[in-house]
């Protein structure tokens, strides 16, 4: 049950690892060693402070906590599982160290049991498990278990374990789920190319330093600022399909425009996909527009650039010349100019001036075996917009 | 001092005494990750050693200072010193970190911050939180703990921690206290306060901290020094609703006018 345990936090992608899971038999064994009692509660804040180290995994490990224990029904069976667990994993050939030290177990059997058991869960896991759900919904509901029919000796009052973990209080801390404005912050930071830029100035510290090492002989040290020399562009799909998610976007960009650490940060939008111009605005306006063969003029090729977009749409807006009904009457019908450029055409262009670039997408993954997100994929490397995914994201763009 | 402790985080001291690894503590800004550790080492009756991170923090920074300065002027102009110039250990003095490792007996350590530096600064720490053990470069000296100081560290996740450095830490969360602990809380503050007024200061409170568009929502420690205002100011808790006082729970203008 507990090694089971042990799967679950890893196949709800709890980064547990030997290390975490031999803590956690040191640390039980030392309590019960000295013969304190353990019942369910004390298991749960235990194991969550020794196998979790972030609180984005909280609400997995809940998760995790009341699928294996939901089924237990008094301490007295609770108690008897875990010495079963405490005594077979430690048993086998180690049970005389134990009894000299019990913080001390040699664990190189255990660590090949457990290896050996991961290949294993791999495989399985492959195969479908039960207990991923999809889009993070929980796999039972608050109903699943009765708090009543759980009884807790000496706990008057207390809230049992699994039903604490089953309200599941840290949903909102989960990473792969939700974009919170500090956290993109927080991944937006480490998109960083430090240069050293200025004049050289002098460095007192240095200065004292170097001329103490020369016994007194003064020898003046001058060092440059090292400043973020990244510049950064994010273009963002407004309107139709993207209405829906139009708050994680703006999350986003809020962030973007927050950080304030780049050496140059614009913002675009398009619809849909991008045609002859981009808009300044969200609103756009065909007053405030650029030229998409502006880019290469305006930024360098190491400019990184992030695409939001669902990347969903009628294929021929796409691959046909006439894409965009909008812009072809306003500049062919009109103006008589005619686009050159296909709108696939053009992000492959874009990733060839711009090698750097990303593609954030709202959608859920599932979906992107659609015709024009799958194209647009095969074009520009493409994520999930949550904080996961920009995360995976920004590896890409340094 | 007055702390309440709730029993995760107790739980979560007592696994990082017996793994001897050190306790990580995250949670939202004002919920008392600094003063645990304040609070533990008052409790345990010992000594502790506080290393405040900033932004150009570096590991060395809190293991040792060679003041090289200082001998320079001494090596010129050493008429009435105590120091000896010959002798280079009369100009290393050391730092938070170090202190808590030359330490006879228990003692506590609090890296306070660590998200403030630079990201790679918990890495340059690993080993010498592993072994609690390390070289004053300039003598060869080797500092070794006795006996291991318990370490609290406190983040404020402003950057993500390496996970070699999570891996060797165990990790709780302060989440915000629900209204039983909180009333625990200001209890521990001030025993003789009146219920009334007290019932009438978490329902105004927690309805301001139910708005989700606040920019800094106010928090335990904010809300402790609002109620000594209003404890001291002898607010009766018939004008709560008027909401005396509200600087001090909220911070920012924006945040007031939203209010309002």
């Amino acid at each position: 049950m507990f090694l089971d345990f042990f799967y679950t936090l890893r196949s709800k992608n709890v980064p547990v690892s030997t290390r975490e899971y031999l803590d956690l038999m040191n640390v039980l064994s030392d309590m019960t060693s000295r013969n304190e009692k353990i019942n369910i509660n004390r298991f749960y804040s235990v194991s969550k402070s020794i196998l979790v180290k972030d609180v984005k995994y909280y609400d997995s490990f809940d998760l995790a906590f009341s699928t294996c224990f939901k089924d237990l029904v008094s301490d007295e069976e609770f108690k008897n599982k875990l010495n079963d667990w405490l005594q077979n994993a430690v048993k086998n050939d180690l049970s005389d160290e134990r009894k000299e030290n019990a913080l001390r177990i040699p664990p190189e059997d255990l660590i090949k049991e457990l290896e050996k058991r991961l290949k294993e869960q791999k495989e399985r896991h492959d195969t479908g498990n039960k207990w991923i759900g999809t889009g993070g919904t929980s796999p039972f509901g608050h109903g699943g278990f009765n708090p009543e029919g759980i009884r807790i000796g000496g706990q008057g009052g207390g809230k049992s374990a699994i039903a604490v973990a089953g309200e599941r209080k840290f949903k909102d801390y989960r990473t792969d789920e939700i974009l919170d404005v500090r956290q993109i912050k927080v991944a937006l930071k480490k998109l960083r190319e430090l240069k050293e830029t200025g004049r050289p100035q002098l460095n007192i510290q240095k200065t004292i330093q170097k001329t103490c090492h020369n016994a007194g002989e003064i020898e003046i040290v001058e060092t440059k600022q090292r400043k973020n020399k990244l510049k950064l562009v994010l273009m963002m799909d407004v309107g139709g399909s993207m209405t829906p998610h139009s708050k994680r976007v703006s999350q986003l960009f809020t962030a973007a425009h927050q950080v304030n650490h780049f050496k140059e940060f614009k913002h675009y939008y398009f619809h849909n996909i991008f045609y002859d111009d981009l808009y300044k605005t969200a609103e756009m306006s065909f007053s405030e527009k650029v030229n998409f063969s502006k880019l290469k003029h305006n930024y360098n090729a190491d400019t990184r650039f992030i695409i939001v977009g669902d990347a969903y749409m009628a294929p021929y807006e796409l691959f046909q010349m006439t894409g965009n009904m909008r812009e072809y009457y306003y500049n062919f019908v009109r103006n008589n100019k005619k686009s050159s450029l296909t709108a696939m055409e053009r992000v492959k262009l874009l990733k060839k001036q711009f090698p750097k670039t990303i593609w954030l997408n709202p959608e859920p993954k599932g979906l992107w075996h659609a015709t024009t997100i799958a194209a647009i994929k095969d074009i520009i490397p493409m994520y999930e917009l949550s904080v996961d995914g920009l995360q995976k994201g920004i590896k890409e763009l340094i | 001092m007055d702390y309440v402790l709730s029993d995760e985080l107790n739980e979560a001291i007592k696994i990082s005494e017996i793994t001897k690894r050190p306790l990580l503590i995250k949670g939202e800004p004002g919920t008392g990750k600094t003063l645990l550790a304040e609070y533990y080492a008052e409790q345990k009756k010992i000594p502790l050693y506080k290393w405040h991170i900033k932004s150009t923090t570096i590991a060395k920074d809190g293991l040792y200072f060679y003041d090289a300065l200082t001998r320079l002027n001494d090596s010129r102009f050493s008429d009435n010193t105590s120091r000896d110039v010959n002798n280079i250990n009369d100009y290393i003095r050391m730092e938070p970190m170090g202190l808590s490792f030359k330490n006879e007996g228990p003692c506590a350590l609090l890296i306070d911050e660590i998200d403030k530096a630079d990201i790679e600064f918990p890495n340059d720490l690993l080993l010498e939180l592993d072994r609690m053990e390390f070289t004053i470069n300039e003598t060869g000296e080797q500092v070794k703990a006795k006996q291991r100081p318990m370490v609290f560290i406190t983040s404020n996740s402003e950057k993500e921690l390496p996970d070699a450095f999570l891996r060797r830490c165990i990790f709780h969360y302060i989440s915000f206290p629900d209204e039983l602990m909180m009333q625990k809380i200001v209890k521990a503050h001030y025993p003789d306060i009146d219920k009334k007024l007290l019932n009438q200061a978490m329902d105004v409170f927690y309805r301001i901290r139910d708005f989700d568009d606040l920019r800094k929502k106010p928090s335990t420690s904010e809300f402790v020094d609002w109620i000594n205002i209003l404890l001291h100011q002898g607010a009766s808790h018939k004008d709560l609703s008027s909401l005396p006082f509200v600087g001090s729970l909220l911070k920012s203008e924006e945040d007031l006018n939203r209010l309002k």
